[in-house]
């Protein structure tokens, strides 16, 4: 008799500790349910770095992804924005001084080449220009909606949502951009809603962002 | 029955539901082998279930790509709509309109609200021609005798024929009101001397033009003015509805028709049939088409002072000398003589400049009957080479098109420039395919001194040509439509306008507003030529036909377009369907019912349609509407879901409805005789929406003691000016089970109809559809009951026999306070927000529909299938802010939760709070009755704040205590009776 409980028991917490097990060890790897792309880092058509751009030229968000403040869509820049400076910068800076003590020509990053090359190889033809194919990073489903222009407009900094991108060389998706995850910035008060009629419940109602 | 145990059934189909059933047996239930363990079947459920798991688990989700501009645009920002001003050339009308384009592509006209035509108004045909810009079955190539060819081939065939003619070359195309072109069309003339340019219009207008002529020795349609008109008296001219500018008209009717004034004009209308403008009439006098004529002639007679035998004639003749220079006769009966006698009338009535405008005059149409005449003469007896057709459909709209098809086939060269299939552009050699108006350059003239602009919102699809552009390569020149157009106006722009401005500025300002007054160019008028006409017609012994447009399908010119064929009709609420309107007295004579086909004789014409029986009908008049079996038509076999139980919409090559253009007599006449008709025994379904949708219960249903439901309420403007609640159902005393414990605190939307001002013309029906995405379903889901239109327009009648009065009343979600459909909802997909909307959450619902059970209004929709998205071209109209509802969901109006949404965030980004007028819904936009009003019921100072404590306002169904936010607003007829007294009390 005692040893059946003793059996029973001991069944219990095996239970116990395989499922609690198996949960962090979920927790901790990179499954996750359908839907949910936290940790998506897909490779770029060109290895562009966040960190050398928004972190060490500290070049605001705003100035490429310039449609986030009177758009749904914050933007991917167009090239032309790109050549505001690569019309000048070629390379590394590093590799620039290097190139300049020593007294020898710049080369062309070939990563910055393909910003030129999408432009066409001659001024002609129209048929070889064609932009970059950018992998979209976050998405959402198509029974969401969600514009970035009320978000910049009440002050929400870019990282929030997005991580540090500053720090990334490669951008990754660093929240899971659930419901749950959304609800809990609207479920706070934020200085941008005290002036106007627009409380915070209004922020919780489902058509806020379904229609 | 009785002694027996009660029978379920789940349907009518079910055997059980005659009274000798006696199947209460039911059938035994298969034994289930019962064994013990992991069986094979359990084993198969949780592998399945298993490898279900991990399928769904590792899927990796597909890769989605985001491509900037190489170089964006200044103006462009991909996720913001722009808009252009432009000019809508989808009828002659020429309504300015305001083009949303979203990434590249249009997906929504609005009216223009500065333009001093439309006023900012839309009618039905319009907001639909913007699918017309993605049809995939346009002809975007240049066509040589059916095959595909090149510019290049046919433009030089043509040259080659217009060169070596040596007989005439006619020049048919519907009304040029563009100076340019005209002046192109001049050049052409000049250049190629065979050439002779004819104009039609499908619909004729010509009777107006021609007694102008008479009178004043100039062709010209004069501006009618209904707002400086306190009288008007219309015979048989539906300008509410489809007559010659019928939004302008609306607009303008609706100007002398506030309430709060002290006077509002009354409008008389005589027809036979029961049309959108004898719906809204404050009298309507019913007379077949020949005691419509003769009617004419005595109301001549009453206000020239003679005596005259017709009772009602005389009254309005008096009615009308009462209102000297402030009345408008105006008549839309092709009959130069009738035409003759309404300018008389309003010659001795001293209408002249001031409610008709002699110096603005119309040029939207200048089709001439004569000429057409002429030509089909001259075709006929071999004396024209070619033809170039361009803008119109001869061989459909004329009477003798199948003969007028022969010939054509017969000449050297025979041109069609259309971005259709036609009739006519079937027995053209030639088809130059001509470019829809949001893809090309225009100017028009509408009125004189007002030159309006069509400006491209979007590169061409295919390689298509407008006339003026296949002219312009005619005459052997090269170039770009702008560049013609703009040097156009550059040559003769200091005569045109007054200020110093330079012309870069007057083009852009031209292209930026969409319109510019200009001078006027002096009519010259001769004084008036009085002509008398005689008129001498014997009643006719049987049955009288009349041809009518419907403002949906007008005269066929979109029948191609699917958002208007299964628009409803406003009056009969028929989908789908042409039919022979005949009035209870002709039923009962022919034992007809509905849907029963007959065989309608008249002279040497026949045709076979189904009957519909219209209350409000003339007792002797039959009527049928044009614009159906347009060939193209036959594409509507494909349209709607497929599925086991589908029947197409149309039959394998049949177009939809019937054409009754050789009912049309000679002198491009309307009406006529009918010899026989006959009862060919077959019946038809006729596609009715408002069977299912009406809030009237079914007699079946209810029981007859259930009192009659007040959703119209009705009273006459004496009334109303003595007591602003007049007219009004005394409400009946509501207990409620809810507490009153949701409080509004931000925003309270709500929403006001005004059923006086609305004139059915189903605008909003077609706006609706195209903000929201709402599917086409074609006819056999209609009949299933399975429409999906958010918005429905309900009509109800009132009153016997043929004096019949029409109400409608636009129904959509209410977004009730005590909504019903909330509490039923299993899944909490429909919710209250904050604001009072009542929301339906798409990617939360599953389907049950229990809240469209509960919905006293039946205005919930629900998504039987994934309607066809199959054509790609097609889903570009689609509005990227609305989610496309898949199968399962149940939808409704969202009261333009995106477009709510919009305004805040534009408010947000200023700092401040929506202000009222800055939401425009989309049905309120386009409504050229400006019946619509939506706003914030919590700010006091409000539109919708004032119109809810009007006196007016109430709310349908008040009585179950469900609190609509949507309210309507009485009905005000301006006539003597008292509509107090048939009132149910409560």
């Amino acid at each position: 008799m005692k040893d059946k409980l003793i059996n029973n028991q001991l069944k219990l917490i095996t239970t116990f500790v395989v499922i609690v097990g198996i949960g962090i060890i979920i927790k901790n790897s990179n499954i996750h349910f359908p839907g949910n792309f936290e940790g998506y880092e897909p490779k770029q058509p060109i290895a562009f770095s966040h960190q050398l751009h928004a972190g060490e030229m500290t070049i605001p968000c705003m100035y490429c992804h310039f449609g986030a403040e009177d758009s749904k869509h914050a933007g991917i820049p167009p090239a032309n924005v790109c050549m505001n400076c690569h019309e000048f910068v070629n390379n590394n800076t590093n590799e620039n001084k290097i190139a300049e003590k020593l007294g020898r020509k710049v080369e062309v990053s070939p990563e910055i080449n393909k910003i030129y090359e999408s432009f066409g190889t001659s001024e002609k033809n129209y048929e070889d220009k064609s932009p970059t194919e950018w992998v979209k990073i976050h998405n959402l489903p198509d029974f969401v909606f969600f514009s970035h222009k009320p978000h910049i407009n009440a002050g929400i900094d870019c990282e929030k949502c997005h991580g540090d991108v500053a720090s990334m060389t490669r951008v990754k998706q660093v929240n899971d951009l659930s419901m749950g995850w959304c609800l809990d910035c609207h479920r706070q008060d934020h200085e941008s809603l005290n002036n106007t009629k627009e409380r915070k419940s209004q922020l919780q109602d489902c058509a806020t962002c379904h229609y | 029955m009785s002694d027996k145990i009660k029978n379920y059934y789940t349907s009518f189909e079910d055997s059980c539901s005659s009274d000798d059933c006696s199947c209460t047996d039911l059938p035994p239930v298969a034994e289930v082998e019962k064994t013990s363990g992991f069986t094979r079947r359990s084993f198969l459920k949780t592998a399945g279930f298993s490898f279900g798991a991990l399928f769904v688990a590792c899927t990796q989700a597909p890769v989605k790509k985001a491509i900037p501009f190489l170089i964006q645009p200044e103006e462009i920002l991909p996720g913001k709509a722009i808009w252009y001003a432009s000019t809508s050339n989808a009828c002659e009308a020429g309504c300015a309109v305001h083009v949303k384009n979203r990434d590249g592509r249009p997906i929504k006209l609005e009216g223009n609200p500065e333009h001093p035509l439309n006023q900012g108004g839309l009618c039905s045909q319009c907001q639909a021609s913007l699918i017309e810009l993605y049809d995939s079955k346009r002809i975007l190539h240049p066509l040589l005798n059916g095959e595909k060819s090149d510019w290049q081939t046919v433009d030089n065939k043509i040259i080659e024929k217009l060169k070596n003619s040596d007989k005439e070359i006619v020049l048919l195309t519907n009304t040029v009101s563009s100076p340019s072109s005209e002046n192109i069309i001049g050049k052409f003339k000049r250049k190629y001397k065979n050439i002779s340019h004819v104009q039609m219009d499908e619909y004729s207008y010509s009777a107006i033009l021609d007694a102008h002529e008479k009178n004043y020795g100039k062709r010209f349609i004069p501006k009618y003015q209904f707002d400086k008109a306190d009288l008007i008296v219309s015979i048989d001219a539906d300008f509410l509805g489809t007559w010659i500018s019928p939004i302008q008209f609306t607009k303008d009717f609706q100007k002398n028709r506030k309430l709060d004034s002290k006077n509002i004009s009354k409008l008389i209308h005589i027809e036979s049939h029961m049309s959108l403008t004898g719906a809204k009439a404050d009298e309507r006098i019913v007379l077949s088409p020949s005691e419509i004529i003769k009617f004419t002639k005595e109301l001549d007679k009453g206000i020239q002072g003679e005596l005259t035998e017709n009772k009602y004639a005389s009254k309005i003749a008096n009615l009308l000398k009462h209102n000297k220079g402030k009345s408008l006769v105006v008549s839309g009966i092709n009959d130069v003589r009738v035409q003759l006698l309404v300018n008389r009338i309003n010659k001795k009535l001293g209408n002249i400049n001031k409610t008709l405008n002699h110096k603005e005059v119309s040029k939207q149409y200048a089709g001439s009957d004569k000429d057409v005449k002429v030509f089909i003469e001259k075709i006929n007896n071999g004396k024209i080479e070619g033809v170039i057709i361009a803008g119109v459909n001869p061989v459909y709209s004329l009477p003798n098109g199948k003969e007028l098809s022969k010939k054509i086939k017969l000449l050297k060269l025979s041109v069609s420039i259309t971005d259709n299939h036609n009739e006519t552009s079937e027995c053209c050699k030639i088809v130059a395919p001509d470019r829809h108006y949001l893809e090309s350059w225009n100017d028009n003239e509408i009125v004189l001194g007002l030159l309006s602009m069509t400006q491209p919102v979007l590169q061409p699809f295919g390689k298509n040509r407008s006339l003026r552009m296949s002219i312009n390569s005619w005459l052997g020149k090269s170039g770009n439509e702008r560049d013609l157009i703009r040097n156009y106006w550059r040559g003769i722009f200091t005569s045109k306008v007054k200020t110093t401005q330079t012309f870069t500025r007057f083009w852009n300002n031209l292209v930026h507003d969409g319109f510019v007054k200009i001078k006027p160019i002096s009519l010259k008028l001769n004084a008036f030529n009085d002509n008398r006409p005689q008129i001498n017609i014997n009643k006719p012994k049987g049955l009288e036909y009349i041809l009518y447009r419907t403002p949906q399908l007008a005269f066929g010119q979109h029948a191609e377009n699917p958002w208007l064929q299964e628009l409803p009709d406003p009056i009969t609420k028929i989908t789908w369907d042409n039919y022979v309107s005949i009035s209870p007295e002709i039923s009962k004579k022919y034992k007809l019912e509905k849907g029963d086909v007959i065989k309608i004789k008249s002279g040497n014409n026949t045709v076979q349609l189904p009957v519909f029986l219209q209350p409000g009908q003339q007792k002797n008049t039959i009527s049928i509407a044009l614009g159906y079996g347009r060939q193209g038509t036959e594409r509507f076999h494909e349209i709607g879901p497929n599925w086991l139980e589908k029947k197409p919409t149309v039959e394998k090559g049949i177009p939809v409805g019937k054409s009754v253009s050789h009912f049309i007599s000679e002198n491009i006449n309307f009406t006529g005789n009918i010899t026989s008709i006959i009862k060919t025994g077959k019946t038809w379904n006729l596609a009715m929406t408002q069977t299912f949708d009406s809030l009237i219960n079914p007699i079946n249903t209810s029981p007859a003691i259930m009192p009659k439901r007040p959703f119209v309420q009705e009273t006459t403007f004496k009334s109303y000016k003595k007591d602003p609640t007049s007219g009004k159902h005394h409400g009946h005393p509501v207990t409620t089970m809810w507490k009153d414990d949701h409080k509004y605190k931000g925003h309270h939307w709500g929403m006001a109809l005004d059923i006086s001002a609305c004139t059915g013309c189903s605008s909003c029906v077609v706006s609706c559809q195209v903000e929201n995405n709402v599917p086409v379903v074609g006819k056999d889901e209609v009949l299933r009951k399975r429409d999906m239109h958010w918005l429905r327009l309900d009509r109800y009648y009132s009153g016997k026999g043929e004096n019949v009065d029409v109400s409608f009343q636009a129904m959509m979600c209410q977004h009730c306070d005590n909504a019903p459909c909330e509490p039923v909802c299993p899944v909490l997909a429909t919710v209250h927000s904050t604001e009072g909307l009542n929301e339906q959450i798409y990617n939360r619902c599953v389907g049950t529909r229990f809240c469209a059970n509960n919905c006293p209004y039946k205005v919930r929709r629900f998504n039987w299938f994934e309607y066809a998205r199959e054509d790609v071209m097609e889903n570009m109209v689609l509005n990227p802010d609305v989610t496309v509802r898949s199968r399962g969901v149940m939808e409704k109006c969202s009261m333009c939760i995106q477009r709510i949404q919009e305004a805040r965030f534009e408010a947000k980004k200023n700092g401040k709070s929506i202000q009222d007028g800055d939401i425009q819904l989309a049905c309120q936009q386009s409504c050229p009755a400006d019946a619509i009003v939506f706003g914030d019921l919590n700010d006091p100072k409000s539109k919708i704040s004032k119109l809810v404590n009007s006196g007016r306002h109430y709310k349908v169904l008040e009585e179950l205590n469900v609190r609509p936010t949507v309210g309507y607003l009485t009905q005000v007829r301006n006539r003597e009776e008292d509509s107090n007294k048939g009132n149910h009390h409560g």
